[in-house]
């Protein structure tokens, strides 16, 4: 010990030049996966479920509380637009017959893909006041890669960056670091979701690169788009990232962005699907 | 040995805490670091070893959930753990004013740290949206939650494990 007390400076400085080193090394190819990730991971993330368990009961039971005083209301509201799906639905009925009738009559096949889902438990939020990052309790043992969307089933959560053996990190919309290909749907207008992850209140994400005369108008409902294509991952179309609250235009790029408000709430995420090939 | 074995379980538990509980509170768009915040005032009672150890440990469990990096969190924790522990025997420190303040001073270093380390890791950040968020208030909540942390680690460290060994 007394060895210890006498070289502590000098034991200070050496592993900080090491880490130093290290973060070098992890910054050259923004990946912090290894063997030791993996096993330090792997060891913490049994305790950690139960307490992000623990946390998401006390906050639903806040939640319901707080809550009671509205149902009546909500409750009229959620009638209302049932009535208004359910006209819908013999509509979309209908275009669905059609659609397939003409389908068959043109040969063409179908461009409905299968895809396939691994579900997973949200076990922790990380990445301090810099990132939104989630991790999930699967990993490469799953089949899980990065770049892969994870949903909910409201809509899109975000993209797997980093992967571990047993567990994964997950980069949600609301980042800033956060790029993902969508559209808006009812006009069809392409444009790159990020986050806009500094404002005060709610955290939003916004959607770039609209075109000037865009059609969109708040209300819309913004979808993920596969513009780009990946020979190792599936990139799904058409999961709902949100609604647009806002538009803006953004003169010195002669663009227009819209904000979005996602239709995931992200404090009351247990059971995310990653989808895989 | 058992009582860095205790260190260990107290340390595993604050992590597991401040990853799966406290990153999920966010007030204004800020969290509070408990980690960060223990190991202050776990350097403010206890020697240099101890809390340089605490500090290591901490700091290598938290980079290993870190996004992109490994080891910034490791590197502001022994410095911060280091420069305390001997800032600590010079100072009369019988009040609640003296966690506080150091925690204050520490978070804002920390931040600093993490954006400089960043930037040479060409990590961009828009630094001018994030300046009243993390220089105002991350250090305020941290402060105000060190009021509670340092009494807790102080009844931590009166337990008999924790009692330091004469040797003669």
């Amino acid at each position: 010990m007394d060895f210890l007390k006498n070289k502590l400076l000098t034991i200070v400085l050496v592993l900080c030049l090491a880490f130093t080193i290290f973060v070098g090394i992890t910054a050259n190819k923004k990946d912090n996966t290894g063997i030791i990730q993996g096993a330090i991971t792997s060891t913490i993330t049994p305790v950690q479920k139960y307490i992000y368990i623990a946390g998401q009961r006390i906050n639903n039971m806040v939640y319901y509380i707080s809550s009671i005083t509205s149902l009546r209301k909500e409750n009229l509201r959620l009638n209302l637009e049932i009535q208004n799906l359910n006209q819908k639905l013999i509509e979309y009925e209908r275009y669905k017959r059609e659609n397939e009738e003409l389908m068959s009559l043109l040969n063409l096949k179908n461009t409905h893909q299968n895809t396939k889902f691994v579900s997973s438990n949200v076990i922790g939020k990380v990445g301090e006041n810099w990132f939104d990052i989630l991790v999930i309790d699967v990993g490469e043992d799953e089949g899980i890669k990065k770049g892969q969307y994870v949903i909910a089933s409201q809509g899109l959560v975000g993209q797997v960056i980093e992967v571990n053996k047993n567990t994964s990190k997950v980069l949600t919309i609301l980042d800033e670091k956060s790029n993902i290909p969508g559209k808006v749907s009812s006009t069809g207008e392409d444009g790159m979701v990020v986050g806009e992850g500094n404002s005060l209140k709610d955290k939003m994400c916004k959607i770039d690169y609209l075109p000037l005369e865009t059609k969109a108008k708040p209300g819309d409902i913004v979808v993920t788009s596969n513009i780009i294509n990946n020979e190792d991952i599936l990139i799904p179309s058409d999961i709902q990232i949100g609604t647009i609250t806002k538009i803006e235009e953004e003169k010195s790029n002669l663009m227009n962005a819209a904000y979005i408000k996602p239709s995931v709430d992200f404090s009351k995420l247990q059971k995310v699907m990653v989808v895989i090939k | 040995m058992k009582k860095y074995a205790y260190i260990i379980f107290i340390a595993l538990l604050i992590i597991a805490f401040q990853q799966a509980l406290v990153s999920q509170i966010n007030l204004f768009g800020v969290t509070v670091d408990i980690v960060f915040v223990f190991i202050i005032s776990f350097a403010l009672l206890r020697n240099e070893i101890e809390s340089v150890f605490l500090a290591l440990f901490c700091g290598v469990i938290r980079d290993c959930f870190f996004p992109f990096l490994f080891g910034i969190n490791s590197i502001v924790y022994i410095i911060s753990a280091y420069i305390l522990s001997q800032v600590q025997k010079r100072i009369f420190k019988n009040s609640l004013i003296i966690p506080v303040f150091f925690t204050f001073v520490f978070t804002i270093f920390k931040i600093i740290f993490y954006f400089s380390y960043f930037f040479i890791a060409s990590i961009k950040f828009n630094f001018r949206l994030h300046v009243f968020q993390l220089f105002i208030l991350e250090p305020f909540y941290n402060s105000l939650v060190s009021l509670f942390l340092y009494r807790f680690t102080k009844n931590i460290c009166s337990k008999d494990i924790m009692s330091e060994q004469w040797k003669f």
